[in-house]
């Protein structure tokens, strides 16, 4: 057994022309799997006994296809002394469009494995791929990490082809490119490298090639894990490639020159290079009026400095610039705070703790469960908390208004750096006070200028690049008309940006 | 990548010159513009900096860059040692600013110990400094708009509460004072430095990098010029100059009533601080670039950062208060550090085109014409240069009136002051006054003869028999410490006595034992 392998976990063994051989390295690859179905033939071409074997995994393959499409037709067959059987097969006999011609036996199995079947023919060293996969997925469902008020509502599933399909059905252009490749060695997950040929940075495909080509590993799950493999900077809570689950967004993005990643059973998407402007976006500001887009573009950044700042600027200030403080507010804080016996920035920890203890239980349990979940911990246990004493009311507006403030970020690995982060300025804040809130506050301001996501600085458009030829920051805080923004961002190929105009 | 081959865009350059230049600029301006007429000394300043910059710019956009010019022109031994030149006055300076902020975060938002005041400033300021150079843009230009907005708009509303009599020009204008106020305030612009080794990475024409340069030095200028109107409007010059936070001071009595905040000064003085840590952060990052190139430190940004904070924090320690650092910073920058930074550029220019004509010999013959002209250009930077460095304003060593002695008694008016004072063409060697204290002395004896007197070879101080107690003399002591270059060396003599007489006391001695009795 060990021996049909290489130290690349590749299959060593060759086709023969003998069928029995074939069979006994099918046979000894995949013993023990007890899902694995093999059909013999025999064809009589007038004296001789012509022999074949199918092979495929049930519950992987549509098997009343091969009955009727494949076994039947052949069966039906009567063969003349002259014919030459494989091609006969190939070319006429089997009535499935999707065939191909294998004469590698690692080849063959991972089509197997991929739920396609193979026909061995006794007397040829080469196999037909007969292309019959059924693999049990999920439909073309609505998003639920990404709904909008306005905009179509499916989203990718765990199928490449289906994510490849929505893809295209959006993109009716031979320009675009869909590159297919595997990785893990043991998984050999397919993943697909989708871009426009002439609008994508040059060299960047490549690049993400080269990077993916580096590793070497068992088995990848989902894209996440791809993604971890091409994060350069490990050491930065912020993400520095998308993901989304939306089709129409990962069009959109295909087209301004950004490359798409889909993994084989990951509903979710990559995108590359990323902006911390990018996790912004949400779909449904392109299809409502730009008005109401530009205001809930500025709410979400206005959202984001509550969600990381507001609860260590509130220590900050209360702990040590209280001469900030009305009279009026600092009055009605000290008589909040009378009856609760924890420091201020305990307090302040123990309703984020309640928070994200709500949070992470919200998401583990059951849909119906989960919401009440929420209702209950914010409802009732933040009533309680306030009056056993532990914490005081203006806390739980500060931590409930900083919980909402993160929820409007519409990426949620990106909202998740926020709340790490926010615990960092709560600790500093607790330290320095306003002093320590800005050194924070500008540490991840350095962090954020140094950050580039393969070649495109991180903080693009507010800050500019050497070029500078791009109309990103129409697309920025203010969401201005579609008809005014004429060029693509900066992700496109130079000399590509243009991407409107006016018929004449 | 090597140095050379990172990019920044010219409205990146912009930014950074208005950012790392205003933001320190505008702390000092009140103190150092002189008390009359500082509103001119300013104008000067900025005129001055666009003079200053220019030189720096085109000295930076030479071929391919002052990097490289300085390393082609010199050996190995020689563009190291300027290298550390630069590093060192760079560190000087970031210590210097260290200590500027290290005051004003315990003044008004942090009144801790000093270690936990530095070590998250240097942690954020090394932290800063170890990137490159499209790095160090993008962090620029990502706080600008946060820095320049808020305060340039609390100013702006300042324009409304302040008293625009007391910053407007007063008779007599005194054109020598006022050069030598605008000659101080030309040190706040030494930022500018920077762009010799930033205009050669700037991307695009010549003409819209110099369009863009310029421009930020005129911005940064009109910015310091906006603080300094405001702060002495609502200050007044005597206020303004006599306090290291006038800017705070006068930022406190804007007091916009927010509705939310009370005291919206504290959150703009924020904003100085980033715009502080902005400044020396860039001198962190140049010092680590340096430093990369002369010590064997290759590609790591991080250890050359470290070396970097660890010399400003060293340097820091020279002087225990920000004080004392300013002062002589002020000394130092005027003399030694302003005059360095544009004549070191030029004699590396110098150098450059010289060896440059050795090579070249023959394409040179072709334009000599170019050359004259050339020359004759930098004839007229000659008197410009001469002005700049402040040389004419500073007496020289002939001119001087070195005290030799000091002898005070008590007086009904205050204390008898009387002088053995050293001429070098050994006329009248007493001047004896009556002042309530030493500034009063210096005044009454520049208003009589003209002259300065210079305290810097002082040989002791005698004091009357009633005076001769440390608690007693103490006050006069302190002033004379103050307001004199006495060190605390020089010797305490009681008048009356012999030498021989005389017990063996110092300055410094009766400073620790007035201090003790007090305690």
């Amino acid at each position: 057994m060990e021996q049909l392998y290489n130290s690349n976990h590749e299959i060593t063994a060759k086709l023969d022309k003998n069928l029995k051989k074939n069979e006994a390295v099918v046979k000894t690859l995949f013993s023990k799997c007890d899902d694995i179905v093999e059909k013999e033939f025999q064809f009589l071409r007038q004296n001789q006994t012509i022999r074949a074997y199918m092979v495929y995994i049930d519950g992987l393959t549509d098997s009343e296809m091969l009955q009727d499409n494949v076994i039947a037709p052949l069966q039906r067959k009567k063969w003349e002394q002259e014919e030459n059987i494989f091609q006969a097969f190939f070319h006429s006999e089997i009535d499935v469009a999707d065939l191909k011609e294998e004469t590698s036996f690692d080849k063959v199995i991972n089509y197997i494995l991929k739920g396609d079947t193979a026909l061995f023919i006794d007397g040829y060293a080469k196999v037909i791929i007969i292309s019959s996969k059924k693999l049990p997925t999920r439909g073309v469902e609505e998003s639920k990490a990404e709904s909008v008020m306005r905009g179509p509502r499916d989203s990718f599933n765990e199928s490449l082809r289906t994510c490849t399909a929505l893809i295209r059905r959006r993109i009716k252009d031979p320009k675009c490119k869909i590159e297919q490749e595997k990785f893990g060695e043991r998984s050999r997950t397919d993943y697909a490298l989708i871009y426009m040929e002439d609008l994508v940075q040059e060299g960047l495909v490549e690049e993400i090639k080269a990077e993916l080509d580096s590793y070497k590993t068992d088995a990848i799950y989902d894209s996440g894990m791809l993604e971890h493999f091409m994060n350069r900077k490990w050491y930065s809570p912020f993400p520095l490639i998308q993901s989304t689950e939306r089709p129409d967004k990962v069009a959109s993005s295909i087209l301004e020159g950004r490359v798409a990643i889909v993994v084989d059973n990951s509903p979710e998407v990559l995108l590359l290079p990323a902006t911390f402007n990018t996790f912004f976006q949400a779909s449904d500001d392109y299809y409502n009026q730009w008005s109401v887009a530009t205001f809930a573009r500025i709410l979400r950044y206005i959202a984001s400095i509550l969600a990381i700042g507001l609860p260590g600027f509130y220590i900050a200030i209360t702990s040590f610039h209280l001469e900030m403080l009305p009279t009026e507010l600092l009055l009605a804080i000290a008589q909040a705070r009378s009856s609760i016996t924890f420091p201020i920035v305990v307090e302040v920890l123990l309703m984020e703790l309640e928070f994200e203890l709500l949070r992470e239980a919200g998401i583990r349990l059951p849909g119906p469960m989960g919401n009440t979940i929420g209702i209950v911990g914010g409802l009732i246990v933040g009533q309680a908390a306030v009056e056993a004493g532990l914490v005081s009311t203006i806390v739980v507006i500060v931590v409930a208004l900083g919980a909402l403030a993160s929820f409007t970020i519409p990426n949620e690995s990106f909202a998740s750096a926020y709340r790490l982060l926010k615990f960092f300025l709560i600790l500093v804040s607790a330290i320095w006070g306003l002093y320590g809130f800005v050194l924070g506050m500008l540490m991840i301001a350095i962090h954020l200028s140094g950050l580039t996501s393969y070649g495109v600085p991180y903080m693009v458009p507010a800050v500019s690049t050497a070029s500078g030829r791009y109309e990103s920051v129409r697309d920025f805080i203010l969401r201005l008309p579609i008809y005014t923004m004429k060029k693509r961002p900066v992700f496109t190929k130079e000399g590509q940006r243009n991407r409107m105009r006016k018929k004449i | 990548m090597g140095e050379a081959e990172y990019r920044i865009s010219p409205k990146q350059l912009r930014r950074m010159i208005i950012l790392e230049t205003g933001s320190i600029g505008c702390l000092f301006v009140t103190m150092w513009s002189g008390k009359e007429n500082g509103i001119l000394t300013v104008m000067l300043s900025i005129i001055g900096s666009l003079i200053y910059g220019g030189i720096l710019m085109a000295i930076g956009r030479i071929d391919g860059g002052f990097f490289a010019m300085t390393e082609r022109s010199m050996n190995g031994f020689l563009w190291r040692i300027a290298w550390l030149i630069y590093v060192l006055r760079f560190a000087i300076r970031g210590a210097w600013i260290l200590s500027y902020m290290e005051f004003l975060i315990r003044e008004t938002l942090f009144d801790g110990s000093r270690l936990m005041i530095l070590l998250p400033l240097l942690v954020i300021c090394g932290y800063a400094g170890m990137r490159n150079l499209e790095g160090r843009a993008r962090f620029v230009e990502l706080l600008f708009w946060w820095v320049v907005l808020p305060l340039v708009l609390l100013f702006v509303v300042g324009l409304w509460k302040a008293d625009f009599i007391s910053v407007l020009p007063r008779e007599p204008i005194r054109f020598q004072e006022l050069m030598v106020g605008d000659y101080h305030l030309m040190v706040l612009f030494l930022p500018l430095e920077l762009l010799l080794f930033r205009m050669s990475a700037s991307e695009g024409s010549d003409k819209k990098v110099w369009a863009n340069g310029m421009r930020g030095i005129l911005l940064a200028g009109l910015w310091v010029f906006l603080v300094y109107i405001v702060t002495d409007g609502m200050l007044g010059s005597n206020w303004g100059h006599d306090t290291l936070l006038g800017v705070t001071d006068a930022m406190e009595l804007i007091s916009i009533k927010s509705g939310g905040l009370e005291r919206l000064d504290i959150l703009m003085i924020l904003f100085w601080l980033v715009g502080g840590i902005v400044t020396l952060s860039g001198y962190l990052f140049q010092g680590q670039q340096l430093l990369r190139r002369c010590l064997p430190f290759g590609k790591y940004y991080g250890v050359a950062a470290v070396w970097m904070t660890f010399a400003i924090l060293a340097i820091y320690f020279c002087f225990s208060t920000a004080w004392e650092w300013s002062e002589w910073y002020l000394q130092y920058a005027c003399i030694i550090d302003f005059p360095i930074s544009i004549v070191l550029p030029l004699i590396i220019w110098l150098l450059y085109r010289m060896k440059y004509r050795k090579e070249n010999r023959r394409l040179l013959k072709q334009q000599t014409e170019k050359a004259v002209k050339e020359f004759c250009g930098c004839l007229l930077l000659v008197p410009v240069l001469f002005h700049l460095t402040g040389c004419t304003q500073r007496p020289s060593i002939e001119e001087r009136t070195y005290v030799e002695s000091i002898h005070i008694t008590p007086d009904v008016n205050g204390y008898q002051y009387q002088c053995m004072l050293v001429y070098v063409d050994t006329q009248s060697p007493e001047y004896v006054t009556v002042a309530e204290d030493i500034e009063e002395f210096n005044q009454e004896y520049t208003c009589m003869t003209g002259g300065k007197l210079d305290y810097s070879h002082l040989q002791g101080i005698y004091l009357s028999e009633s005076l001769y107690e440390p608690k007693v003399a103490e006050d006069v002591l302190e002033d004379i410490r103050e307001e004199t270059q006495a060190v605390l060396s020089t010797p305490i003599y009681q008048d009356g006595l012999e030498i021989g007489e005389q017990k063996n006391e110092t300055l410094g001695d009766w400073l620790k034992a007035a201090r003790e009795q007090i305690v």
